[in-house]
């Protein structure tokens, strides 16, 4: 059975970029574009993970993040953060304090890379 | 009197310029990478085969313009770390870190690119570990800046070298960096560690660097204690750098 993927990102070539390799991979993707539509297809489709950007216009991919992670019946969904702002050790340590599964610098990765990394995540 | 404040106009002016161009590195930084992941990951799809085979032909122009975007990136990636560290944003874990285990770590990660150019890179090991005072991840980031330079500047195929060394004194330990390359020009010396300064203008294509390395390297080197300058420099000789960090001694 195909494995359900939430994108959460805001900018359009982006999230029209990585929708179109994950389903190459055979997954089904759900796309919001911003962080409260985010949430409330998590709560409404309860995605098999979630690839979610930190910077986001209403809630913000940390808000998210901690959400999802204050919910009983959302917390298990493994959740990894993307962006392209900083990225230094510190962020990273930061978002898996906070619960995420893993934390990308976007600019580092071809959608392949991301591919194979939610692949592994979820085997 | 007049010249004096002119002289104190020119600073101030300075000053302010200095500030903006930080806080234009911070925003544009962030902005430019959107794009440029978005032109990285459609052309890797290209080479991936995602919309069909290319000819050979098209894979190599394609190719091309997947690594000038990485250049971009690179390029980029420098000026946003400049910024953060100017603003204060960078954090250092400063602890006791074996300088030699450090530098063998980098020493196997930069093994296999000098190989590939044909340039001999040797370690002359201490026989006792050196503890140091830095942070592991910016020490290492510091040194890696002088090899890939070294690097960079040595031409492959003429029995190229770059040795690595640990000298120590009292209060320091220096990581001495030296290659037989193409040198530093003496007009270009003093200015090497300023910001988008190139020493080397005549390079081409990949082997251009972005003019924030050397900068950012001795700004980090600074924060944490230690310094990175260049030793001597000859043109069609070769360099030498050096990074000193605070020794510690048992």
């Amino acid at each position: 059975m195909s494995q359900k993927i939430l994108i959460i990102e805001d900018d359009p070539v982006l999230s029209k970029m990585y929708a179109k390799k994950f389903e190459k991979d055979g997954f089904l993707v759900n796309l919001a574009l911003d962080g409260e539509e985010g949430l409330e297809n998590i709560r409404a489709d309860k995605p098999d993970i979630v690839l979610l950007d930190v910077m986001l216009p209403k809630i913000d991919g940390y808000e998210v993040l901690k959400q999802i992670k204050a919910d009983e019946n959302l917390k298990a969904i493994p959740v990894v953060l993307s962006t392209n702002l900083g990225g230094g050790n510190t962020d990273k340590e930061n978002a898996l304090k906070m619960g995420a599964i893993d934390f990308l610098v976007k600019s580092d990765h071809t959608p392949t890379q991301i591919v194979e990394t939610i692949k592994k995540i979820l085997s | 009197m007049n010249e004096q404040t002119e002289a104190q106009q020119l600073e101030q002016f300075k000053k302010l310029l200095e500030a903006e161009k930080q806080e234009f590195l911070a925003v544009m930084s962030h902005e430019l990478r959107t794009p440029m992941t978005g032109v990285k990951g459609y052309l890797s799809m290209l080479l991936d085969g995602d919309a069909g085979e290319l000819g050979p032909k098209t894979k190599d122009y394609v190719a091309q313009a997947y690594v000038a975007n990485e250049r971009l990136i690179r390029l980029v990636d420098q000026m946003f770390k400049t910024a953060s560290l100017q603003e204060g944003q960078i954090k250092f874990k400063i602890i006791k870190v074996d300088l030699v285990e450090q530098v063998e770590l980098l020493i196997h990660d930069f093994t296999f690119p000098a190989n590939d150019k044909k340039i001999t890179l040797s370690f002359k090991k201490p026989e006792h570990k050196v503890w140091v005072e830095a942070d592991p991840d910016r020490l290492r980031e510091i040194i890696a800046q002088l090899l890939s330079n070294a690097l960079k500047f040595t031409p492959g195929d003429q029995n190229g070298q770059i040795s690595v060394r640990i000298e120590l004194n009292h209060s320091v330990a220096k990581i001495i960096v030296k290659d037989s390359g193409i040198g530093i020009e003496k007009r270009s010396q003093n200015r090497l560690f300023e910001l988008f300064t190139k020493a080397n203008l005549t390079l081409t294509g990949q082997e251009k660097g972005t003019g924030l390395g050397l900068y950012f390297a001795k700004k980090l080197a600074q924060a944490q204690s230690g310094d990175v300058w260049l030793e001597e420099s000859e043109v069609n000789k070769g360099s030498t750098f050096i990074a000193s960090f605070p020794l510690i001694n048992i």
